[in-house]
């Protein structure tokens, strides 16, 4: 795209025609570009496109919106198995796309508006950098489904050409998402990092578990989602640690990142003191 | 000026399509096929390979966000119901984008509203503070986004496969189901709207720009 300057470079007789031409399509450009699309959000358009397919044309017409409400749910907990599994069925989430913002300076005024600080690097050394962010609303509810506790977080996209997107989540309040038994337990600077996996599969509404799964959902080692056209399998990754009475978590779905990877990025948040 | 394009470049006219955009249309071509055969991975491929594209044709002709979402969804769900109706899998992206336009269209009369300027332009999102010229500029395209958002949808459709998607008028025609000359002649009409949009913020800045 030529800039403005040089634009006005181009000959005046038929440069000014094309002036006009290339600012319509800059205005396009950057406006289109405010609406980021993560892999996650692929994933959720797909999902929620084989849903609509299997329901059939005479089901109600289902909002991609509260699909994107629902995958939010599951994609702000730690623990993923419980909410599948229906133990934990106390916190709810969600978030307005009308809220989602694209300019990193857009953390600072969230930090003063949420009241904490934030460590939230613009980019980190293996390369991924802040895409987007957008405020989760929370609720904890007890078993007879009374609020108990409501808290704003926020969400942070940061992405990588060729690799899966990293969210980062940040709350000033903590509702127990660390997993009960993490599947590693790393230190950064005296600070406790809990990494733990959780296997996803996604089935369709008549699917029938077999006695293997079945085991293995009651063994917290899978966690079954209904309700998908297909059998699809997803690997959700989790870095949860508290720095200064702030929760964080790093989380990924079917990324190739190892735990310590997970490590050194933690590391840099912890680390971090400002742009 | 209307440029006369298969595909538009900065550097002049195209020459012709590359060897990879050939591929491109290949490979899409072939999962087209497959997806006619009922293949859902291929469905998926084509959706990873749309949806971006998609979303912000949909969000650029509807001017609302979340709207966008859902107009996209349709049309996908319309693409796997109608696969078998595909003739010609080779001009697939024609065939999705005219389903995609239908689908905004109905959405824009549905809502009989403008969006609220804050729904698509968001909060106030501070700039880079200290660059003048950047702030003029992305005010500037605000402004002629604006007055896109403000014309009629057809002729809002037009501006945006002609601009944004870089597409011939002879596409949008097909795309459109119209008339190469209504297609010019709505992007002729549209583009005057915007020019002056260019002069009267030419004027508010007391800058020169040529017209």
């Amino acid at each position: 795209m030529k800039g403005f300057k040089e634009s006005q470079d181009i000959n005046r007789e038929t440069g000014s025609e094309q002036t006009v031409d290339l600012k319509i399509r800059d205005a396009l450009n950057r406006e289109a570009e405010q609406l980021q699309v993560s892999s996650r959000h692929v994933k959720n358009m797909q999902q929620s496109v084989h849903n609509r397919i299997q329901e059939g044309n005479g089901m109600k017409h289902k909002s991609i919106k509260k699909f994107i409400v629902a995958a939010a749910i599951i994609c702000t907990l730690g623990g993923i198995t419980a909410v599948a599994a229906g133990r934990i069925a106390s916190i709810s989430s969600h978030s307005n796309w009308k809220e989602a913002f694209y300019d990193y300076n857009q953390i600072d005024k969230m930090e003063q508006k949420l009241g904490y600080t934030m460590k939230a690097p613009k980019s980190f050394t293996n390369g991924f950098t802040f895409s987007s962010g957008i405020p989760n609303h929370q609720e904890a509810q007890d078993d007879n489904g009374n609020a108990i506790k409501q808290i704003e977080s926020l969400s942070l996209t940061y992405k990588k050409s060729g690799m899966a997107d990293i969210t980062l989540e940040i709350q000033g309040d903590d509702l127990g998402e660390e997993a009960a038994t993490p599947d590693k337990v790393l230190t950064y600077n005296g600070i406790r990092l809990s990494y733990s996996t959780e296997h996803f599969r996604f089935v369709p509404a008549d699917y029938k578990l077999s006695a293997e799964e079945q085991a293995a959902i009651d063994a917290g080692q899978l966690a079954v989602s209904y309700g998908a056209s297909k059998v699809t399998d997803n690997v959700f990754q989790l870095m949860f640690w508290k720095d200064d009475g702030v929760t964080y978590k790093l989380l990924a779905f079917d990324s190739s990142m190892s735990p310590e990877d997970f490590r050194e990025m933690a590391g840099e948040i912890i680390e971090f003191k400002g742009e | 000026m209307i440029l006369e394009r298969s595909g538009y470049t900065e550097n002049g006219p195209e020459t012709g399509p590359s060897k990879d955009l050939i591929q491109k249309k290949e490979d899409t071509a072939a999962l087209v096929r497959r997806m006619t055969r009922d293949d859902q991975m291929a469905f998926d491929a084509l959706i990873e390979t749309y949806y971006s594209k998609a979303l912000h044709i949909a969000y650029l002709i509807s001017g609302n966000r979340s709207d966008s979402e859902d107009i996209v969804q349709e049309t996908l769900v319309l693409c796997w119901v109608n696969r078998k109706k595909i003739r010609e899998p080779e001009y697939f992206e024609t065939w999705l984008f005219k389903t995609l336009t239908r689908e905004a269209w109905h959405y824009c009369k549905k809502a009989r509203r403008e969006p609220p300027v804050e729904e698509v332009f968001g909060e106030d999102q501070a700039g880079p503070a200290d660059v003048m010229e950047e702030a003029i500029r992305n005010w500037e395209a605000g402004e002629i986004y604006k007055a896109v958002k403000n014309l009629p949808v057809k002729q809002r459709t037009v501006v945006v496969l002609y601009y944004y998607n870089q597409m011939s008028t002879k596409e949008i025609a097909r795309i459109m189901n119209c008339l190469e000359g209504t297609v010019k002649s709505r992007l002729h009409t549209a583009r005057a709207g915007l020019k002056q949009v260019l002069a009267d913020e030419s004027h508010a800045f007391g800058k020169e720009i040529p017209l």
